[in-house]
């Protein structure tokens, strides 16, 4: 039987600006996430860091970036997963989408794909690796600033049919 | 209009009316196998798209990622597009082919820790329109012993309804952990 999912898990916008955005105490009971985030940025552009249980380790990805003009392709390992181009400048929210895979899966690693879509910079795909086994409870977004106003949702999707 | 809620319309569509997207089936491998069929797909006709969402891995003894085929009801005329990266180069390919290639999704045992699975989420239009061709697109890809990302489009070249779909490992068989779910996203 078809089981209706997508289901918002939650929900932020901004009153006023933050430096992080934190979801905790994530349900556990989805097979994936998907984390949508329309953010601006006082001036000029940068990343989001986003981290998982607050840990600081085991994050490996490969990203290509399209500028309009030029090309950028590379593997990286950082103390967060980073989603390059992805904060932009005031008039034009960045959306970025990010689909981590089996979240609460205890046999395996996180599996990441993220899309960013910054008109003002590039775009962005990534795929990505949390090196760890553990459910995670707890998202992490970082950015210098993120504005009064940005959006991020979390959303559930199921894959056990019910 | 419709907000229908996949790939990049997520914010605006997601949380929309109950049963916009909706999770139809899913296979979690529990031993070895060399494919997964969806079939019986002809019931799900009311909606408009299929997304298939898959976290994979293969046991072969190799490094690096494997790769899987798609096809649709065991026909063999497709063609396809690929932009991907592997960290030191792009590549942009395409042509016709027996499947619709979906490369670099699956971890391989070879890679070192167990745990390591690559990743895909591939969104399949109209599938059920008897009007025109049955296309898709695919965002892809995972990081072991190699790393890949990659942009995928395919096309089935027949107007005939989809009914029956199948992934199956262009390489070793898939290992138990190994899971393809199946959505249903609903049109107008």
């Amino acid at each position: 039987m078809a089981t209706p999912t997508y289901d918002l898990l939650e929900s932020v916008t901004l009153a006023t600006s933050a430096t992080s955005v934190t979801f905790s105490s994530i349900d556990g009971s989805y097979g994936d996430l998907i984390l949508v985030i329309s953010a601006t940025r006082p001036s000029g552009w940068t990343r989001h860091e986003i981290t998982f249980n607050n840990s600081t380790t085991d994050y490996f990805k490969i990203q290509m970036i399209g500028d309009g003009s030029s090309t950028l392709i590379n593997t990286l390992s950082r103390p967060y997963l980073s989603l390059w181009e992805s904060g932009n400048l005031t008039a034009t929210p960045n959306t970025s989408i990010i689909q981590i895979m089996d979240y609460s899966a205890t046999d395996k690693h996180k599996s990441v794909l993220m899309r960013g879509n910054n008109i003002d910079r590039a775009v962005t795909a990534v795929a990505a690796r949390w090196g760890n086994t553990a459910a995670i409870s707890l998202i992490k977004i970082e950015a210098p600033t993120f504005d009064a106003g940005s959006t991020f949702n979390l959303y559930g999707i199921a894959k056990t049919v019910v | 209009m419709s907000l229908i809620p996949f790939g990049f319309w997520a914010a605006s569509g997601a949380g929309g009316g109950a049963g916009a997207y909706d999770l139809l089936e899913t296979t979690t491998l529990t031993s070895s196998a060399s494919s997964v069929t969806f079939s019986g797909l002809g019931s799900y006709s009311d909606y408009a798209h299929l997304q298939i969402r898959g976290v994979a891995r293969d046991g072969s003894n190799s490094t690096g990622l494997e790769s899987l085929r798609l096809t649709f009801n065991g026909a063999t005329n497709y063609s396809y597009h690929v932009l991907r990266a592997n960290g030191s180069s792009f590549e942009a390919f395409g042509g016709s082919n027996t499947r619709i290639p979906i490369y670099d999704v699956m971890g391989r045992s070879g890679s070192g820790a167990d745990d390591v699975f690559g990743s895909f989420v591939t969104d399949v239009l109209d599938f059920a329109n008897t009007s025109k061709n049955t296309t898709t697109r695919t965002l892809g890809g995972g990081v072991s012993g190699s790393s890949r990302i990659g942009l995928y489009s395919g096309a089935y070249l027949s107007t005939t309804a989809v009914t029956s779909l199948q992934l199956e490992s262009d390489g070793a068989d898939m290992i138990a952990g190994t899971r393809f779910s199946l959505y249903g996203i609903k049109g107008a």
